[in-house]
């Protein structure tokens, strides 16, 4: 097995159409080739792979790190028939590629449970949770629930409390997200106000964020992957995980093997893996399918569904909307 | 027998044929029902989202601003596994959605059309900007159909399947009421099949009231037919009588005449009166054949003793035997009785009828032997005499008597005999005796 880090934003020219990748990644060293382009770091699912190219020793894994947007860009501008496989965190792109026609269907009962026509299945579940320094919020154990939260920044206005979360504006991630937050709750927007009248810094990404409560330069970091934060909890001892009660959003990470893919067997064989026990089990604790069975703490589990109803998520009209509303929130507190 | 046809078989072929008939109607039918109806609630659906963006549309300054409900998008999606469209535009103006959705032919609300390739079911809803504006938001929600279509084709099928089992339970139904139906004619069937050629005995039988004019025909024909040979007898015996009369009175004359006339005419008087003789016989015997007939065909059965019956015989028959100086002998005991069931009458004509040929053609003081005896399944009477045996063919032996020269020994003895073995389920043996003459058994089946 041999690994090819690369360094990121690398331009390849791929069968004359050219994509921004931030990695290019091989497991196993068979001559035919499953090729899988997707967002999720390659740590995260190289064990995934290996345990895959191990059971299937003919088939090698090149596996291709691209922004979910870039993905969606390449999808719509027309894949090579190279690829088999697109595996994305942004749902809500990968439903609105399969309503437009850009998937074809899996085997069938392989999407049967999960996912969405038989074209979109999920293979992992991201719950997000909010991080904060407990050295820095004293009494901040007392927050179960947003509204919790709300009370207790309004309560602590003289401190200028350092906040931050993802800006929907770079991340399609915390777009989602906080489109999701919307549905679930009526009062976000109200709690972004709150959040507002401290200082908030929206950011790029779940990693950035956890860094900045880790130093010190954030004191609450809301809606990051939790995945990215368990890792950091053993030599961060001021970093704590708060799991809200009234319900805790979970991202369903998911694949659909492209119209034009020449090849569907291996990308049905590679899902099959994934979703299948051992597959799973190599995956990281928190992101496995049966995360909403597990025993955690906090309130509901709420993954985003996995509808074509999304799609209204990224009308232009609707996200002008959207940016309209969260700029008046953030900009003018 | 091959070209006949069964009331089954047609029942069948026009069942079956309805049979597919009306399944395939009943699935077309069904199909067209449920998917108009699975439509309609289609378009209801994309009809309520477009009514909600529609209701959303503001217009502030000089944009027009609406909102596109997630919620609803989300019902829509619940209801089925198909993508989603749509489409906000100002008349010709685009606002959002899908730029490229097809446009309905005629002013209609909803509408199918081929998109993407796949069928799809629009649903386009607008109205004025604002109050008396000439401008109109225009909204098209759209959603693919295959599933609803899938739908409606699994209902239709389970339909015409549920409507298939029903007519082959009917089928089986019909096919056991058939039977039942068609049982009494079949017992007639059978009733008529295990008849004697001769029983005209009506049909006694609880009949269903469509077979019971059926019944009512055929015993009429009996009983026409009961008429018919009865009045054949009644002809035969008065035929019988008149023709005996003046055969007698010849006889008579004859008789007076041998003593008047001339020696050289005697011969020829003697020859007539032996002629005369043989005429009466014969009558007597048509007679006989016709009554024995009649009895059979009635049906006259009665249980008797076969040995008592022929030493009464025997003992009737002793007077012409001491004529021939012939000895009559029952071999067997008087007092072991040999039951048989059948026209006691019909039987006894036909033991003296074998007597009386037995003693035609013994030689004077011979004896001749009589035994009643009986086996498994047959009573007999046997008659051994010292005759000069049969030379004949025993196959052609139904006229036996008209093949000896004697004409006095010509006569229906034989035929009534046979027949009277035939209609008793029995036969008569002819065979030689070891030492001369002949032994004829004359054996009746005993049920």
């Amino acid at each position: 097995m041999r690994f090819v880090v690369c360094c990121v934003l690398i331009t390849l020219s791929f069968q004359a159409k050219c994509l921004e990748i931030e990695g290019e990644f091989f497991v196993g060293d068979a001559p035919n080739q499953i090729v899988v382009i997707g967002t999720a770091d390659f740590s995260r699912v190289q064990p995934v792979f290996a345990g895959f190219v191990s059971e299937q020793k003919e088939l090698q894994v090149r596996y291709l790190q691209m922004s979910s947007r870039e993905i969606d860009r390449a999808v719509r501008s027309g894949l090579s028939p190279d690829i088999d496989l697109v595996m994305s965190s942004a749902v809500d792109l990968q439903v609105r590629l399969v309503n437009d026609g850009y998937a074809k269907a899996f085997e069938p009962g392989l999407a049967a449970d999960s996912g969405w026509r038989g074209e979109l299945v999920q293979y992992s579940l991201e719950p997000v949770v909010t991080i904060f320094n407990v050295a820095r919020l004293v009494g901040f154990e007392r927050v179960r629930t947003r509204r919790d939260l709300a009370r207790f920044l309004e309560r602590s206005s003289g401190r200028s409390l350092r906040l931050t979360l993802y800006d929907p504006d770079v991340s399609g991630v915390g777009y989602l997200l906080s489109r999701q937050d919307l549905v679930q709750d009526e009062h976000f927007w109200s709690l972004l106000d709150v959040f507002s009248a401290q200082h908030l810094e929206p950011n790029c990404c779940s990693g950035d964020m956890i860094d900045r409560v880790i130093n010190g330069e954030s004191d609450l970091a809301y809606n990051v992957l939790e995945s990215y934060v368990l890792p950091r909890l053993e030599d961060a001892p001021n970093l704590k995980i708060l799991r809200f009660d009234d319900y805790q959003l979970a991202i369903p990470r998911t694949a659909f093997i492209p119209k034009q893919a020449d090849g569907p067997e291996s990308a049905n064989k590679l899902v099959r893996y994934f979703v299948s026990e051992e597959g799973q089990n190599r995956l990281a604790p928190g992101v496995r399918l049966d995360v909403i069975q597990a025993n955690r703490k906090g309130g509901p589990i709420k993954p985003i569904r996995i509808t074509p109803a999304l799609v209204v998520h990224l009308d232009d009209m609707n996200r002008r909307r959207f940016f309209q509303r969260w700029n008046r929130s953030v900009q003018d507190p | 027998m091959n070209d006949l046809w069964s009331i089954r078989r047609r029942l069948f072929a026009s069942w079956f044929l309805m049979l597919i008939l009306v399944s395939v109607v009943v699935y077309w039918s069904a199909n067209v029902v449920v998917e108009r109806s699975l439509r309609e609630g289609q378009d209801r659906n994309l009809q309520a989202v477009a009514q909600v963006i529609l209701d959303s549309a503001v217009k502030i300054d000089t944009v027009i601003e609406f909102e596109l409900p997630y919620q609803a998008f989300e019902v829509l999606a619940y209801s089925a596994p198909e993508r989603i469209y749509y489409a906000v535009s100002v008349d010709t103006q685009h606002l959002s959605g899908y730029r490229d959705l097809p446009r309905p032919e005629a002013s209609v609300n909803a509408f199918g059309a081929l998109y993407r390739g796949e069928p799809t079911r629009f649903y386009v809803g607008s109205k004025p900007i604002f109050p008396g504006s000439t401008e109109r938001l225009r909204v098209v929600v759209g959603q693919t159909e295959t599933s609803y279509q899938t739908e409606s084709t699994t209902i239709a099928v389970w339909i015409a399947v549920a409507v298939l089992v029903a007519f082959t339970l009917l089928a089986l139904w019909a096919e056991f009421s058939l039977r039942h139906a068609l049982k009494p004619v079949i017992e007639i069937e059978n009733d008529l099949g295990s008849r004697a050629a001769g029983d005209f005995t009506p049909i006694i039988r609880q009949v269903p009231s469509e077979v019971a004019r059926l019944v009512q025909t055929l015993n009429r024909t009996f009983d026409k037919h009961r008429g018919l040979l009865e009045e054949n007898r009644a002809f035969i015996a008065q035929a019988t009588h008149q023709i005996k009369t003046p055969i007698a009175a010849i006889l008579t004359r004859a008789e007076l005449l041998e003593k008047e006339v001339e020696e050289r005419s005697r011969d020829s008087v003697k020859d007539l009166i032996v002629r005369a003789r043989y005429a009466s016989k014969l009558a007597t015997q048509v007679l006989l054949r016709a009554t024995i007939t009649y009895r059979e065909i009635v049906g006259v059965r009665e249980q008797f003793d076969l040995t008592t019956l022929v030493s009464s015989v025997l003992r009737t028959m002793d007077p012409s035997a001491e004529i021939k100086e012939v000895g009559l002998t029952l071999l067997s005991p008087e007092d072991t009785p040999v039951v048989l069931d059948g026209d006691r009458i019909a039987i006894r004509e036909a033991i003296t009828c074998l007597i009386d040929n037995a003693i035609e053609y013994t030689p004077a003081l011979s004896d001749i032997e009589i035994e009643v005896y009986e086996t498994d399944n047959e009573a007999c009477v046997s008659v051994m005499d010292r005759g000069p045996g049969f030379t004949i063919d025993i196959a052609q032996l139904s006229g036996f008597d008209t093949s000896k020269k004697d004409p006095s020994h010509v006569g229906l003895g034989l035929a009534i005999i046979e027949r009277v073995a035939k209609s008793h389920g029995g036969r008569l043996t002819i065979s030689s005796r070891e030492g001369g003459g002949s032994q004829c058994v004359l054996s009746f089946a005993v049920s």
